[in-house]
């Protein structure tokens, strides 16, 4: 078995288990929880106000 | 530690346990503990195994009163660090340093409600913690942004065992040191395979599909 950065393994491991297939995909995804920030630090805040 | 700060030794066999070995400047201990999300949790009740300078009760004592009240400022330095981690993502960067740059940073989302209720943020369980404080929909979110939310139980299994020939092969001829090379070693090897075997089994919520942009399986 050889193994080297462009395996084909790890390839189907990150576009079945986060669903990247390429950089587009994993930009945009990182775009995505950066745009949710704002909604999980409201989030965030209610959990420290509750306790 | 006074001094300058070896190299990590990670995962070690000690006395029959397995533990995981880091070293931290006394000066960063010192001086940012307090409001830092992954020390503080560790001068909040009694985890001190070894204390010969009494440096570190000493500062439990400074801790311990202001660690509750200071937890929204810990929660702030977590969502700094998703933002600015996140955005520095280097694009050109190496397939599967691109895809570790960016799961680390996405995956402190799941630390943040530990944070907010002053439960010790984890790495491998943070997920699985972070369900027991959230209510559904809002642990369901997280999952969404992290990309798993509709991932077959079966599938995770399938690549856990691929993981685990993979990584024997790895741990046998491992030799470049990197942040987590001490990860990759014999010793290591029931966190990385059994463990995470056992948390796939745990988990027994059925996932909805979320209509992602997700292509079928084989579709690459």
């Amino acid at each position: 078995m050889i193994l080297d950065r462009e395996d084909p393994w790890f390839r189907d491991l990150v576009a079945d288990l986060v669903g990247f297939h390429d950089r587009a995909e994993l930009l945009a995804r990182r775009d995505r929880v950066l745009a949710a920030l704002p909604k999980l630090r409201a989030q965030a805040s209610e959990l420290v106000r509750a306790r | 530690m006074a001094g300058a700060v070896p190299a990590k030794p990670g995962k070690v066999l000690y006395g029959g346990v397995l533990v995981e070995v880091t070293f931290v400047a006394w000066s960063e201990v010192a001086t940012a503990a307090a409001l830092s999300f992954h020390l503080a949790p560790s001068f909040h009740g009694d985890h001190v195994l070894g204390d010969p300078t009494g440096h570190l009760a000493r500062l439990r004592r400074e801790i311990e009163p202001v660690f509750a009240a200071q937890r929204a400022d810990r929660v702030a330095a977590v969502f700094a660090a998703i933002g600015s981690r996140l955005s520095t993502v280097d694009p050109e960067r190496p397939w599967p340093e691109l895809v570790t740059s960016w799961l680390f940073p996405t995956s402190l989302t799941a630390v943040v409600p530990l944070v907010a209720t002053l439960r010790t943020p984890t790495v491998r369980l943070r997920y699985s913690a972070a369900r027991s404080v959230l209510a559904p929909p809002r642990y369901e979110e997280l999952l969404v942004l992290l990309g798993c939310a509709d991932v077959p139980r079966e599938v995770v299994a399938g690549h856990l065992d691929r993981l685990s020939a993979v990584f024997d092969r790895a741990a046998a001829v491992v030799y470049t040191p990197f942040l987590f090379s001490a990860d990759i070693t014999t010793a290591a090897r029931p966190v990385r395979s059994t463990a995470a075997a056992s948390l796939s089994s745990a988990v027994t919520t059925a996932r909805r599909r979320s209509g992602s942009s997700r292509r079928p399986h084989g579709a690459r």
